[in-house]
Parts: C-alpha cells; sequence; structure tokens
C-alpha cells in the first residue's frame, strides 16, 4: 500500500470560535500505479485531504502512512516524504519566482542536493514531458509566458523532484480547452511512463471519466463513492447528483434515452462507445421490426 | 503556518452590544483621549481609573476576555523588554543585585510604569478594532478627517486606502500561506539554516506574492473604474453615521473622566 489513510479527521482553528469539521474520518488505501480520481463538490474537503498526503497539515485524529512510514511521528525526514509525493496546488503557476525557467525546474532538484549533471538531466526531461522545447524555453523568464506554457512550467518543477506519486489539484482550471488537454495528456504520459502514482482532482466529468481507473467522491468531508467510474456513473448517479455533481454529457444523454425507453447500456464514458452503444441498440430494433 | 491563523490584533468580532452600536467616530475620539491622557498620567492611581475605565467598556462590548487577551499576546514581548531595559539601565537606588546586574528602585518603578502604559494603551486600541467593523472605522475616520480638508488633506482618498488595505490583509495572509505551502512542496525549507540561509528561502515567497498584489491592485483599479468610481466627491455612504443620545453621553462620560483623571494625577 503506497497511501494509507487511517480514520483521518481534520478541525480547521480547532477550540477556536470559527472551528469547522472539514474531514471525518476518511479511510482510503491507494496502491503504487494507481490511477484515481478525486471529485466533490466545492468545500467538501478534497485540497485539505490532499494537503495531509505530504504532510503540509497534521491531522487532528487518525493517521497518514506513506509507503508504510507514519509520517505524522516525530523525527520522520519530511523532506523524504515530499519527494515520494509531489502536490502541485491549484493554479500552481502563482509560485512561479524564478530569472529563468530553467532555475525554476532546478529549484526541488537543488534542495535535493543533486549533482549540477544530474540535475540538468532531471530539468531537460521535465521539459520534454510538458512539452516545452529546452532551447526556446530554458533562459526565458517564466513570468513572460501565457497561462497554459506558466502552468506546464509550474507541473515542471513538481516533475523534476520525480515524485513516486503526483497529487494534482486541479491542474487544468481556467485554461483554454487546448491547454487543458494538453496537461492531460502530459499526466496520462507520466503515469504510463513511470508507473507513477496518481491522484488527480478535477471538476471535468468528461475527462476524468476518461483518465481513471477508480473514481473517488466525496461530499461533506468524507468519502461516499470509491468505484470505477463506470459503476458510479452508470448505478450511483442519482446520489452523484443529489451531492451536486454531475454526469459526463454523453452519460447524461445515455440516461435521458433510457429514461425514454430505448434499452441501452448507461454505463457509457465517451463519445465513441456511446455510437456504438446506440447503434447496437437501433440494430436490435430494426432485426426485431425485421423478425416481426 | 500556524502563526498566520492566530492573529487575532486588528480583528473585528460583531456582536451587538453598547460599545458595538457607538458611532466609530466617538470610539475614535475616546480612544484618542485616553490614549493622550496616558501620557500624561504619571501616578499609578490614575492608570487605575484608566484601566478600569477600559475594563468596564470590555465587559459592556460582551467581547470574550479570551479575545481580548489572545491579541494582546504578541505585544507581551514588548512589553517585557521594555520592563526588563528600564529595570537594569536605570539609575539609583539598588535593590537587589546579581553580578554586574543591578535592580534599582527607581528602574522597578519607571518600569512598571511603562508597562502599564503600553498595556492600557495596546488594550484599548485592540478594544477599538475589536467592536469596530473596518468600514464603519474607515467611514468614522473619513468624517473625522475631513474636518481638516481646508490645510489639504484628502480625507476621502486615506479613507479608501484604508478600506482597501484592511479588506487585503485576509486575503494576503491566505495567499502567503498557500505560497508557503506550494514552495515547501517543492523541497523549501524554512525552518532550518543559519540566518542568511532563512532570508534567502523567504525569496520564493515575497516574489510571487509580489506579483500577485500587483496584479490583484491592477485588476481592482479597472473593476473599480468599470464602476465609475471617480475619487470622493459628491460620493454618497450607504449608512449614515448619526450621533445618538447614547453617543452624547458615553462620550461626555468618557472625556470628562479622562481630562480629570490627567488634571488630578
Amino acid at each position: 500500500m503506497f497511501i494509507h489513510l487511517e480514520n483521518l479527521c481534520f478541525t480547521y482553528s480547532l477550540n477556536m470560535p470559527f472551528e469547522t469539521e472539514v474531514l471525518r474520518g476518511i479511510n482510503l488505501k491507494i496502491k503504487e500505479g494507481e490511477f484515481v480520481g478525486l471529485i466533490g463538490h466545492t468545500g467538501c474537503g478534497k485540497t485539505t485531504l490532499i494537503q495531509h498526503l505530504n504532510g503540509l497539515i497534521t491531522p487532528t485524529s487518525g493517521n497518514v502512512f506513506i509507503d508504510g512510514q507514519n509520517i505524522n511521528i516525530r523525527g520522520v525526514n519530511m523532506k523524504r516524504i515530499r519527494q515520494k509525493v509531489g502536490l502541485v496546488f491549484q493554479y500552481p503557476e502563482n509560485q512561479l519566482f524564478e530569472e529563468s525557467i530553467y532555475s525554476e525546474i532546478a529549484f526541488g532538484p537543488k534542495k535535493l542536493d543533486l549533482s549540477d549533471e544530474e540535475i540538468d538531466i532531471r530539468v531537460r526531461d521535465a521539459l520534454k514531458t510538458v512539452d516545452l522545447d529546452f532551447d526556446t524555453y530554458a533562459e526565458r523568464s517564466p513570468f513572460s509566458l501565457s497561462g497554459g506554457e506558466m502552468r506546464r512550467v509550474a507541473l515542471a518543477s513538481i516533475l523534476s523532484i520525480r515524485p513516486k506519486a503526483l497529487v494534482l489539484d486541479e491542474p487544468t482550471a481556467n485554461l483554454d480547452p487546448q491547454s487543458r488537454n494538453n496537461i492531460l495528456t502530459e499526466i496520462k504520459e507520466i503515469h504510463k511512463k513511470h508507473g507513477t502514482t496518481v491522484i488527480l482532482i478535477s471538476h471535468n466529468m468528461e475527462k476524468i471519466a476518461e483518465m481513471v481507473d477508480r473514481l473517488l467522491v466525496m461530499h461533506k468531508g468524507q468519502i461516499i463513492m470509491d468505484d470505477s467510474p463506470r459503476n458510479i456513473f452508470e448505478k450511483k448517479y442519482k446520489e452523484l447528483i443529489k451531492v451536486g455533481l454531475g454526469l459526463p454529457q454523453v452519460t447524461k444523454c445515455m440516461h435521458q434515452l433510457k429514461s425514454k425507453g430505448m434499452d441501452v447500456f448507461t454505463g457509457v464514458l465517451t463519445v465513441k462507445d456511446a455510437r456504438n452503444e446506440i447503434l447496437r441498440v437501433c440494430k436490435n430494433k430494426k432485426m426485431a421490426r425485421i423478425v416481426r | 503556518m500556524k502563526v498566520l491563523r492566530n492573529i487575532s490584533f486588528g480583528q473585528y468580532i460583531p456582536h451587538d452590544s453598547l460599545v458595538h452600536n457607538l458611532d466609530p467616530r466617538v470610539k475614535i475620539l475616546s480612544c484618542i483621549t485616553v490614549i493622550i491622557c496616558l501620557f500624561f498620567v504619571d501616578n499609578f492611581w490614575g492608570y487605575l481609573i484608566l484601566g478600569f475605565l477600559i475594563l468596564l467598556s470590555i465587559i459592556f462590548s460582551k467581547v470574550h476576555l479570551k479575545f481580548v487577551f489572545r491579541g494582546l499576546r504578541p505585544i507581551l514581548f514588548i512589553i517585557l523588554f521594555t520592563l526588563i531595559i528600564h529595570l537594569f539601565m536605570t539609575k539609583g537606588e539598588v535593590i537587589f543585585e546579581l553580578g554586574f546586574l543591578k535592580i534599582t528602585y527607581e528602574g522597578l518603578i519607571k518600569g512598571l510604569f511603562i508597562s502599564c502604559r503600553l498595556f492600557i494603551l495596546i488594550l484599548t486600541t485592540s478594544l477599538l478594532t475589536l467592536t469596530t467593523s473596518p468600514i464603519s472605522l474607515t467611514d468614522g475616520t473619513e468624517k473625522l478627517l475631513s474636518a481638516f480638508r481646508f490645510i489639504g488633506i484628502p480625507a476621502h482618498e486615506i479613507a479608501m486606502m484604508m478600506t482597501i488595505a484592511l479588506r487585503f490583509i485576509p486575503t494576503l495572509l491566505e495567499e502567503t500561506e498557500k505560497i508557503m505551502k506550494a514552495q515547501i512542496s517543492r523541497g523549501a525549507d524554512f525552518e532550518s539554516g543559519n540566518i542568511i540561509n532563512r532570508t534567502k528561502s523567504l525569496i520564493p515567497i515575497l516574489i510571487p506574492l509580489f506579483v500577485n498584489a500587483f496584479r490583484r491592485a491592477d485588476d481592482l483599479a479597472i473593476a473599480m473604474e468599470a464602476k465609475c468610481y471617480r475619487g470622493g466627491q459628491g460620493r454618497t455612504h450607504f449608512r449614515k453615521l448619526q450621533i445618538k443620545r447614547n453617543d452624547v453621553l458615553i462620550f461626555t462620560f468618557i472625556i470628562s473622566t479622562t481630562v480629570i483623571t490627567s488634571f488630578i494625577f
């Protein structure tokens, strides 16, 4: 078990007048190499939850184990934990500060006391992963980039640490469709190539349905569903709507077809599958008519 | 990071109480008179009366004592520091000696005096901000300052600057926390190393913070212009400040108490 959360509870401003309970008994196990999606309505505690994964927040009660190591006991080398779990915050472009993109991406590896050659290799590798050309970009200022490019540099600055698990908090928020697809493709690529464990928070149901193997749904500080996206969107869509979440457009369409009397399979996540499914049902109908 | 969350000095706690409902002008002027009075008084009895006055206001404000004293905590160090400096640095009749350290009677008195003064000073001002919302505080300031407009004090502009500054304190704190966490995730270390290294480690926080603050200021300016903001001239207020009977009574009481106190003691 790479990530193991045990009865995790967290309360903001404990024993203060503005006390708020954010996480209420989270139990979660994530294996190495899994690709997990995390969805939930705004304010349900997603961001708070992921900040526990590299020890930015200490739980009020409960335990966090990373790679078998309880990270909230004394004497744990937090740097090592943060090297294992790379956290990409929402709007990560707001954390850029260096003079050049090269030093921006080299910031993390430098803190790991690596040799200059190794740092260079990692910077080139990270830039390549996020599809930015080394020669054109390395010496430019990160502040001269477009929003999508800045986001990719920020992502690269985490990738250069080479974490075993990558946790991303809405990596595509506020991006244009093309940049969004680029970033998601890159994440998928990283997962495939290095076997990196990925936890992805997103509000984009289409993309998340398509990408992840396992979907977690959070509501009011608890994980209320933990299943494959297909099962959740097929069988539990009513609960999903009840907690303020939506379905991918195609799945919604299939559910509506079904409610109108067309006998389609509703656990469909992509347009292509939907097309095949509708054709299949239509063909059956045709056959039925012919038989009759 | 916890430090950032626990700043309660200057925080407003909404409540429905006698002190909360006072006109902000009355509160500001009372604070100023109490503070001026503090510097006239050179007698413990005077401090006792002023302290009693403040205690009374705290009780009437219904703000929990815990909150009032939490705001004092960061200043406690400064008070202790001045007390110690005065204890050892004043010449006079020695009452305690340890090696080269000498505590004098005069030092003790003077130190206690200054501590009392600082203590009441902070208590008064923090009670003002605890019981007055930033908006009415700036409204009050604007009204009071506009009395000095004839010597060229831009009352409205000062008040607007105050409003904006106060409005953005929590935002910037939140943002600092976020950036700090992001940089820690990238391997930054703010806690170990010598002073030079620690100062250097602030760069990854300060640069993004400034960049964002400037961007935000730009956006705010554009948003204000888009809403036709053209400065203070002819601008009306949503809430008109009005002096009520309570305001007059309490103001008279505080002014007379402080004036009498500073004359007697």
